[in-house]
């Protein structure tokens, strides 16, 4: 379960760095701001690799 | 509840229901070589009898299926995912499908403990996750083989690992990761 406890703390120290940058965000905007990293890794990390399945 | 103790009880999950399944990827290869932060967790699932979306429900609210299902270029497998809504953490479920590679992966595959979870759990072998690794080729795969390589590369099967690396060709970049392993 390692790469999951490391996302979970890489996840914090994202969090955290939002934070300082806007410290006026609520938490809710913060954790947007996250999802909104989060994604585009994702996206980079899918890139030419998959592609949804259309449904028939 | 962390990320792990959901990827925990997804597959404590699969095992009461009886569901044939192995770990791939990140979590397979961070138990042979070194371990680093992933995304996701990538499971790849007998579904013969299995019904994902009922299985998801029974998880529990925190577990928020995507039913878009995505192809991979490579070998054609069909992926869902399910979130982690807490922390957002993703677990990616492939089915197992037609590739050959992927048949014997997964009678190949082995039971071990996976640490911090206290749980016994189906696993890709090393060698299956080198060869794995080396045909989605993407930067953290190749940094993983050779991670992997450094660590257990001694205690592979190359015989095992040359036959399918010839048939993927990908023997090539396996030669030039185990000289980089080896420097």
């Amino acid at each position: 379960m390692a790469g999951a406890r490391l996302f979970d703390i890489a996840r914090n120290r994202m969090l955290t760095g939002i934070r300082s940058r806007h410290p006026d965000w609520p938490a809710d905007e913060i954790e947007s701001e996250f999802r909104r990293q989060l994604t585009l890794l994702r996206q980079h990390e899918d890139r030419g690799v998959f592609t949804p399945v259309k449904a028939s | 509840m962390t990320s792990g103790q959901a990827v925990a009880r997804l597959i404590e999950a699969l095992e009461r229901e009886g569901v044939g399944y192995m770990l791939v990827g990140a979590f397979s290869s961070n138990l042979y070589g070194v371990p680093r932060a992933t995304n996701d967790a990538d499971i790849v699932v007998e579904f013969d009898s299995f019904n994902l979306g009922e299985f998801c429900r029974r998880l529990g609210d925190e577990f928020v299926l995507d039913r878009q299902m995505m192809i991979e270029s490579f070998t054609g497998s069909v992926r869902n995912v399910i979130t982690f809504a807490p922390t957002a953490f993703e677990i990616e479920i492939f089915r197992l499908g037609d590739d050959s590679h992927h048949r014997e992966r997964f009678a190949r595959r082995r039971r071990m403990r996976v640490p911090e979870s206290g749980c016994d759990a189906w696993v890709a072998t090393p060698e299956d996750v080198v060869i794995q690794k080396l045909r989605w080729a993407r930067r953290k795969d190749l940094d993983d083989v050779v991670n992997l390589l450094l660590v257990s590369g001694q205690m592979l099967d190359w015989e095992y690992i040359h036959r399918w690396t010839a048939i993927h060709e990908t023997g090539g970049l396996l030669a030039q990761l185990r000289r980089e392993a080896e420097r």
